[in-house]
């Protein structure tokens, strides 16, 4: 199967977009914004994801568009706080990507595509590390709240 | 991935799960700077899950993006 990595980074634009915060002046984030200190755990059902970022006060986007293998969805969700400005979010697309010829493609495109975003702003690439796992976290773990 | 640019810095993290693309990224600008430690132990409390069990789970209000 021929992997479109191209076409398929559409979504990664979206994700990615914040970039463009760079270079374009200083921004001023208040300390009246909430901290990850105490923060609890933000857990995403449909994204099957946690991280320690706060559960409430986020913002959220519906991630949807066209591959040439069909309709891909996703959520992407975005916290201001006093560390950082975080975002998580993921899509599922309609065909495996862990594959390792397919990933190393996906990743490759990914770090070309936001090199050049970045060049744009003076960034430059400072450390990308790359893990390949034998088993993937899907198979070993899951989450229970109570 | 970490970029550095002259007002900040960026951390992309992107896992690939079957058909399932998840990322996570962080910024920094200004005074977060001097204080950068907790992001990167933020993104790496990340964990992605085959199920999540227990119907009592809450989920976050959704919210859009203020423009």
């Amino acid at each position: 199967m021929k992997f479109r990595a191209r076409r398929f980074f559409l979504p990664l634009v979206l994700f990615v977009s914040s970039i463009t915060v760079f270079g374009q002046g200083f921004t001023v984030e208040s300390k009246s914004l909430p901290s990850v200190d105490n923060a609890g755990t933000f857990v995403s059902l449909e994204g099957r994801f946690s991280i320690a970022l706060p559960q409430n006060g986020h913002g959220f986007q519906p991630l949807s568009f066209d591959s040439p293998t069909g309709r891909v969805t996703g959520d992407s969700y975005l916290w201001k706080l006093q560390e950082a400005r975080f975002t998580a979010g993921y899509v599922d697309a309609n065909e495996v990507l862990e594959q390792r010829s397919g990933a190393k493609k996906f990743f490759d495109s990914q770090r070309d595509d936001l090199l050049a975003k970045a060049s744009s702003a003076k960034g430059k690439l400072i450390s990308e590390k790359r893990h390949f796992l034998k088993r993937a976290p899907r198979t070993r773990n899951e989450i229970g709240i109570r | 991935m970490k970029l550095e640019f002259a007002d900040g810095l960026f951390i992309n993290r992107i896992y690939l799960v079957a058909r399932r693309m998840c990322q996570v990224t962080a910024i920094l600008k200004g005074e977060q700077l001097s204080n950068a430690a907790p992001a990167p132990g933020i993104i790496d409390l990340f964990r992605f899950y085959q199920k999540i069990t227990n119907a009592n789970c809450k989920i976050s209000s959704r919210r859009r993006l203020p423009h």
